[in-house]
C-alpha cells in the first residue's frame, strides 16, 4: 500500500492534523482492528463459558459446482470411490478383445506366447482347418474318406454350420467369457454402496456381466483395474484374475469437467465443541441430500470432457488353464450336461469357459440325423444330433469305428485341449495371457453420461460424500449444533429452536479416513446429570431422523456428554435474535 | 457567515471539496462564518462511502470550514483575504496586508432514523424478493433513537496582499483550511450504514494576482494548491454491493438476487452483510484555478464577478474492511468466497467538484455605510459520479471473478445550488475605529430527497453572521466575528430504498479572532473619493 505524502507537504499536514487532533473524538478513527479468536483451553469442572450460535441460511437454487480432473483428484480417494457412476456392460469389451486377438496379424500373432497363440487358434477353428488328430474324432476322417467326403463336411453337418464357419461362434465366446470368466470375479458381483434397509451391508449388486465404476475410476483412468479384478478368494477358491496388466484405460479427456447442480442451504449449521465451548460448523449437506439435487431439471448433471470412444490403449487378459487333462463326458447321463467333470470346474477355467460357450454356441442346433453313404449306396455312417445336443455317431457294414458318442462341448472340449497344448505345452503350461492394445470399450460416451445421470437421479445419496465435499464447510468438531426451520416451511412440530447432537456423518472423512473417531457413549441431550433421562429423539424434524435432537427455549437446561466422557450442563439463555441462541455451558464432570 | 448549500452537496460527494472549486460563494461564507459546515463532510464522506456503498452517497450538503478571512470579506470588500473571495479586488489594494486568523467551530448534527420500507430480521439471508412474509420484521419499520455528532475543531489561516504595481499590479497569497468535517456518531446508531465518524480537512495554498486595467476595473485569477485528507469509518452494507450481488448470481454459485446498488430495502443491512469500512489516510493533491473582475462603475457601486473552475479530487489512501464474519472467511470457501477476516489494500476516491458562478454587488449608502449582496449558482449537476478504486490482493476472489482491484462509478442526482446572501457593514463610531458587519443569507440544498443522508446532511440553510472590528491604530485592527447557521429541519419520506428516510438537523456556530496589519506605503488613490470599505 502505498501513501501519497510528498514531505514537502509537511506543514500543509501539521495544519491538517491539528484540527483532528483538537477534536479528538469527533471524527478522528482509529485504524479497524479484527480481534482474532485464539484457541481456548479445555473448560475445567465448574466452569461456564457462553457461546452464541445462530442458523444463518443461505438458500440456493440451481447452485452449481463445475469440477475438473485437478478438483476431483484433490478430494479424497474414498469420496471419489463412493460415488458410483454406472455398472459398464463388459461384453462390447470382451467381444472387441476377442475380435481383436482373432484378427490379429500373423507376425503380431507370432509374438504372443504360445498359448495364446493356441487360443487365436481356437477362435478361428472351423470344420474346415480343425486339425481332429489326436482327438476321438480322429476315427471320423477315416470315415468321411470312406465316403469321399471331406470330413470338414460331416463335421458342419453335424454343428449346422459352413465348413468355413467357426464353431464358436463370436457372441457365444464373448458371453462364456463374460459370464464365466469375468461374471465369477466378486469385483463385478457386488460394489460399496449407501447401507440402507435393503443394503444393510452396504453390498449392492453389480448388473450381470458388468464392471461397476465409480468417479475415482474415471478420474484415476482406472488405474488400479488390474488390482481390482486380479486374483482374489472366491467360494471356489482362488479367482485368478481376468485381467493382469492395464493401462490407459481412459474414458475422459483433460478438459474433462463434471458440473453438478444443487438446491440446498449452502451455508454449514454452527455448533460447538463442548470440550473449549468453541464455535464450530457441521457440514448441512446430508441432512438435505433427499432435496439436494433437482434431478427433475435435465442439467442438474453435465459432463463433458468425455472420451467419444472409450477405450484401452493397453489389456492383458489372462485364463488359467487346469493343470489337469479334463476329460469330455462319455454319458449322456446326468441329464442335461453328461458326466465330465468340466462341469465342476471352477466357472473362470479355460475347461469350463470352452465348453460353456459351446453349449451356448450349439443351444440352437435342430435334432437331425446325417446319413453317408458309399458309394455303391450301402450306408456307410450316420451323425445323429438330438436336442439335447448329444452326438452320436454310427457305422454300418464294417467301414470304421465311429467316434464315441459325446455332447457338443464334449466334442469341442476334446479339442481345444489338445490344440491348446500344441507347439509341446504340457497340461499346466498352458495358461493363456494375450495383451491387447487400443482395445474399444464398445459404448459410446453419450451412453455412459446417460446412464450415469440415470443411476445418480435414482440414488442422490450416493452423492453424499461428493456433495458434502463440494461445500466441505466442517469446521471443529462440534458435539452438537443449531437448528432451526426455514422461515415460511415451519410445521407447529418443527417450530422454535433446535439443538441437534452429531452423528457419524456429520464427521468428514478424508484420505486417512474419519476426522475423528465417533466415540459418543450417551449422543443425545438428558435431564439430569447422569444421563438416566433422555429429552432429545430420533424424531423426524425437518425430515431429519438420524439426530438425537430437542427444542429449546430460554430457562431450559440440558446435559450433554462429549466423546471423551465428560458432561456438561447446558442453560439456554435470552435469544439475542430471532435467528441466534445463547448458551451457557457449564462442566459438571 | 452564511453556511452554502451547495457546500453540502460538496460535502456530500465525500471529498474534502477544494476551495478553490467551492468557488467564491463558497469562500466568501466560509469567510464570514468559521464553521465545519456539513457539505464539507458530504464531501468527504460521499465518496468514500459510495465506494462500496452507492446509491446512498448521491447527498449533498456537509460541513464546510467557512471562516476564510472575516465577516467583512466578500467578492467585492478589497482585503487580503480576496486571495480566496475575489482575486480581482486584489487590485484595488493600496497597501501591504497580513490577515490572520484563529477560532473554533462547534455545534452538532442530528438525525432521527425512521425506517418506512420493509426489512427482514436482520439475522436473515434471503437475497431475493419475495421475502417470505415470515421473514419479515415487523418491528423494523418505525422511528429509532435520534443519533447526534458533535461538532468542534480549531481553525486558523493566514493571507497577504502586496500591491507591486501601485495602481497596476498586486499579488495576494494565502494558507488557509477551508474545509473540515470532524463527526462522530454511535457506532451502533441507525445511521451507521451511512456514517459513524469522519475526519475531513482541506488546506490550501493559494497565489493570486490582479491586474487593474482600468482605474475601475481590475482582472484577477488564482492558482491553488490544495491537500486533502480524509478518514471515515461507517458500517459498508454488502447487500448494496453492485459487485457482490453480480458474484452471488454468476457461475459457480448461480444465484439471481435483489443486491445491488438498487436493493430493495428487504435485502438490505442484514447483520452478516453488514462489515465494517474504514478509508485510512487518504491525501488528495489538486489544482485550481479561478478568474474573476472587479468593477466600480460609480463611486458608490461595486461589482464582482468570479467564476472558479472546479477540478477532480483525487484522494489515495488505504482502506480496511472487516471481514471477520464465517460466511466471508469459511463458510462458502469452497465456492470461492474466502476473504482474510481484515482486508486491507489501497484506496482511491476521484470525484469531479463544480463550476461556480458568483456575482456580488455591493453599494456604499454613506461614507459609513454599505450593503451588498452575493448571489451564487453552483454547477452542482456537474457531479455525475464518484469513481472509487480499492486495490488488494486480498480481495480477490478469482472464482467468483471479483477482482483484486476494483472500480466502481456511483451516481449522483445533485442539481444546482442558488445561494443569496445580503450584508451590511457600517462604521459605528465618530472616529471611525469600531466597524460592524452583519449577514442574513439562504443556501437552496443540492441533494434531492432521494439521496440525501446523514453523511450530507443537506437542507434549506438560513445563516446568519456578526462581526465587530476595532481599528487599535491606522496599520493595526482586531476583528471578532460569530456565525449561527443551520438547516430547516427536513423531514425526508421519499429517500431511495430507504437509505436515508428521516429528520435532519444541523446547527453549527463559529467564532472568530483576526489581527489585521497593514504596512508600506499607502498608496495614492487615483480618484480619492473612490475606495471600497476595507475590512
Amino acid at each position: 500500500m502505498s501513501r501519497t505524502r510528498p514531505p514537502w507537504s509537511l506543514p500543509l499536514l501539521t495544519t491538517l492534523a491539528a484540527p483532528c487532533l483538537m477534536s479528538a473524538g469527533s471524527g478522528c478513527a482509529d485504524e479497524l482492528v479484527v480481534q482474532e479468536e485464539l484457541p481456548q483451553a479445555e473448560l475445567p469442572v465448574g466452569e461456564t463459558r457462553r457461546i452464541e450460535l445462530r442458523a444463518l441460511r443461505f438458500e440456493v437454487e440451481g447452485f452449481e459446482k463445475t469440477l475438473g480432473l485437478d478438483e476431483l483428484r484433490a478430494l479424497p480417494q474414498t469420496t471419489l470411490d463412493g460415488v458410483w457412476l454406472l455398472d459398464l456392460e463388459l461384453s462390447p469389451l470382451v467381444q472387441n478383445a476377442l475380435t481383436q486377438l482373432e484378427t490379429l496379424p500373423a507376425d503380431e500373432a507370432a509374438q504372443l506366447p504360445q498359448a495364446a497363440q493356441n487360443m487365436r487358434t481356437l477362435l478361428k477353428i472351423t470344420p474346415d482347418n480343425v486339425d481332429l488328430e489326436g482327438t476321438s474324432l480322429e476315427d471320423l476322417i477315416g470315415l468321411s474318406q470312406a465316403v469321399g467326403i471331406p470330413h470338414a463336411e460331416a463335421l458342419g453337418e453335424v454343428f449346422e454350420i459352413g465348413v468355413s464357419d467357426k464353431f464358436i461362434d463370436i457372441e457365444s465366446n464373448t458371453q462364456a467369457v463374460v459370464e464365466g470368466l469375468i461374471g465369477s470375479h466378486p469385483a463385478t458381483q457386488l460394489r460399496d454402496g449407501p447401507v440402507d434397509e435393503a443394503h444393510p451391508d452396504g453390498k449392492w449388486p453389480v448388473a450381470p456381466n458388468s464392471l461397476p465404476i465409480t468417479l475415482g475410476d474415471v478420474v484415476n483412468n482406472f488405474d488400479d483395474l488390474a488390482e481390482r479384478f486380479g486374483p482374489t478368494e472366491t467360494e471356489f477358491g482362488v479367482h485368478p484374475g481376468f485381467i493382469s496388466e492395464a493401462e490407459g484405460l481412459s474414458v475422459v479427456e483433460d478438459e474433462f469437467e463434471m458440473t453438478v447442480k444443487v438446491n440446498l442451504n449452502a451455508l454449514p449449521y454452527k455448533g460447538a465443541d463442548l470440550t473449549d465451548v468453541s464455535g464450530c460448523s457441521v457440514n448441512s449437506t446430508a441432512s438435505q441430500i433427499d432435496t439436494v439435487f433437482p434431478v427433475d431439471d435435465p442439467e442438474w448433471m453435465r459432463v463433458e470432457g468425455l472420451v467419444p470412444d472409450p477405450s484401452i490403449s493397453l489389456m492383458t487378459v489372462v485364463m488359467n488353464e487346469n493343470d489337469l487333462y479334463i476329460p469330455s463326458g462319455t454319458n449322456k447321463e446326468p441329464l442335461p450336461l453328461g458326466n465330465s467333470p468340466v462341469w465342476s470346474l471352477p466357472p473362470w477355467e479355460f475347461e469350463r469357459v470352452v465348453v460353456e460357450m459351446t453349449r451356448l454356441a450349439t443351444a440352437d442346433i435342430t435334432p437331425h440325423c446325417t446319413e453317408y453313404e458309399l458309394a455303391t449306396m450301402v450306408e456307410a455312417f450316420s451323425a445323429c444330433i438330438d436336442d439335447t445336443q448329444w452326438v452320436e455317431f454310427e457305422t454300418f457294414n464294417d467301414v470304421g469305428n465311429p467316434p464315441p458318442p459325446s455332447y457338443t462341448w464334449d466334442v469341442v472340449l476334446e479339442l481345444a485341449q489338445v490344440r491348446l497344448h500344441d507347439g509341446g505345452l504340457a497340461e499346466g503350461e498352458a495358461d493363456i495371457a494375450f495383451t491387447l492394445t487400443d482395445v474399444p470399450l464398445g459404448i459410446p460416451a453419450e451412453a455412459i453420461v446417460e446412464e450415469i445421470r440415470t443411476n445418480l437421479a435414482a440414488n442422490p445419496a450416493a452423492l453424499e460424500d461428493l456433495a458434502e465435499n463440494l461445500t466441505d464447510n466442517t469446521e471443529g468438531f462440534a458435539d452438537f449444533y443449531y437448528w432451526r426451520a426455514p422461515a415460511g416451511q415451519v410445521s407447529a412440530e418443527e417450530a422454535g429452536d433446535w439443538l441437534f447432537f452429531v452423528t457419524e456423518d456429520d464427521i468428514p472423512v478424508d484420505d486417512d479416513g474419519p476426522a475423528r473417531p465417533y466415540a459418543y457413549d450417551n449422543p443425545g441431550f438428558f435431564a439430569d446429570a447422569e444421563l438416566g433421562d433422555k429429552v432429545s429423539s430420533l424424531d423426524a424434524i425437518g425430515g431429519d431422523t438420524s439426530h438425537e435432537k430437542v427444542r429449546v427455549d430460554a430457562g431450559d437446561v440440558l446435559y450433554i456428554q462429549d466423546d471423551a466422557g465428560r458432561v456438561y450442563r447446558i442453560d439456554v439463555v435470552d435469544k439475542p435474535s430471532l435467528k441466534r441462541i445463547a448458551l451457557d455451558v457449564t462442566r459438571v464432570q | 457567515m452564511p453556511v452554502r448549500s451547495d457546500d453540502a452537496s460538496l460535502l456530500a460527494l465525500s471529498g474534502p471539496p477544494n476551495p478553490s472549486e467551492l468557488g467564491s460563494d463558497r469562500r466568501r461564507a466560509a469567510s464570514r462564518s468559521p464553521f465545519f459546515r456539513p457539505r464539507l463532510a458530504a464531501l468527504a464522506l460521499g465518496p468514500v462511502l459510495a465506494l462500496l456503498w452507492p446509491g446512498a452517497q448521491a447527498h449533498a450538503s456537509g460541513l464546510d470550514v467557512p471562516h476564510i478571512g472575516t465577516t467583512f470579506s466578500s467578492p467585492t470588500t478589497q482585503d487580503a483575504a480576496a486571495v480566496y473571495w475575489n482575486p480581482a479586488m486584489l487590485g484595488f489594494a493600496d497597501s501591504n496586508e497580513v490577515l490572520l486568523g484563529v477560532g473554533i467551530a462547534a455545534g452538532s448534527l442530528r438525525y432521527q432514523r425512521d425506517r418506512l420500507g420493509a426489512y427482514q430480521y436482520a439475522d436473515g439471508l434471503d437475497f431475493a424478493e419475495p421475502i417470505d412474509p415470515a421473514s419479515i420484521d415487523p418491528n423494523k419499520p418505525g422511528a429509532y433513537p435520534e443519533v447526534r455528532s458533535p461538532i468542534f475543531s480549531p481553525n486558523a489561516g493566514g493571507f497577504a496582499a502586496f500591491p507591486l504595481i501601485q495602481d497596476r499590479l498586486a499579488l495576494g497569497l494565502g494558507v488557509y483550511v477551508p474545509y473540515a468535517a470532524p463527526l462522530s456518531f454511535d457506532e451502533e446508531g441507525a445511521q451507521r450504514f451511512a456514517l459513524q465518524s469522519a475526519f475531513i480537512a482541506v488546506s490550501r495554498i493559494s497565489a493570486a494576482l490582479s491586474v487593474k486595467v482600468h482605474e475601475r476595473v481590475s482582472l484577477g485569477a488564482s492558482v491553488s494548491y490544495v491537500l486533502g485528507f480524509a478518514q471515515l469509518r461507517r458500517i459498508q452494507d454488502f447487500g448494496a454491493v453492485d459487485l457482490f450481488g453480480d458474484a452471488l448470481a454468476r457461475p459457480p454459485i448461480n444465484q439471481p438476487n435483489d443486491f445491488g446498488e438498487d436493493a430493495p430495502s428487504t435485502v438490505r443491512e442484514l447483520d452478516v452483510l453488514a462489515r465494517p469500512f474504514a478509508l485510512n489516510d487518504a491525501f488528495s493533491h489538486g489544482a485550481s484555478f479561478s478568474v474573476a473582475l472587479a468593477a466600480n462603475p460609480i463611486d458608490p457601486l461595486w461589482l464582482g464577478l468570479t467564476y472558479d473552475h472546479g477540478s477532480r479530487a483525487n484522494f489515495r489512501g488505504t482502506f480496511q474492511l472487516d471481514m471477520n464474519d464465517e460466511f466471508f472467511t469459511q463458510d462458502l470457501a469452497s465456492q470461492g468466497l474466502s476473504f482474510p477476516p481484515l482486508v486491507e489494500g489501497d484506496a482511491a476516491l476521484s470525484f469531479r467538484l463544480p463550476k461556480r458562478l458568483m456575482f456580488g454587488a455591493a453599494y456604499d449608502i454613506s461614507k459609513t455605510l454599505r450593503v451588498d449582496t452575493n448571489l451564487a449558482y453552483v454547477f452542482w449537476q456537474d457531479v455525475d459520479t464518484f469513481d472509487i478504486t480499492l486495490d488488494s490482493e486480498q480481495l480477490a476472489q478469482p472464482a467468483l471473478e471479483i477482482p483484486r482491484r476494483t472500480t466502481v462509478g456511483l451516481r449522483r442526482d445533485w442539481v444546482g445550488a442558488i445561494h443569496v446572501e445580503a450584508s451590511a457593514r457600517a462604521v459605528v463610531d465618530k472616529k471611525e475605529k469600531v466597524r460592524v458587519s452583519g449577514t442574513l443569507g439562504y443556501h437552496s440544498p443540492a441533494s434531492p430527497d432521494a439521496t440525501i443522508d446523514v453523511a450530507s446532511p443537506d437542507g434549506q440553510r438560513l445563516l446568519g453572521a456578526l462581526g465587530v472590528a476595532y481599528q487599535i491604530n491606522p496599520r493595526v485592527a482586531v476583528l471578532a466575528d460569530g456565525e449561527l447557521q443551520g438547516i430547516l429541519p427536513r423531514t425526508v419520506t421519499a429517500s431511495d430504498y430507504d437509505l436515508g428516510n428521516g429528520r435532519y438537523n444541523l446547527l453549527l456556530g463559529t467564532f472568530m479572532l483576526h489581527l489585521q496589519a497593514r504596512f508600506g506605503s499607502k498608496a495614492k488613490p487615483a480618484k480619492p473619493p473612490v475606495r471600497p470599505i476595507e475590512s
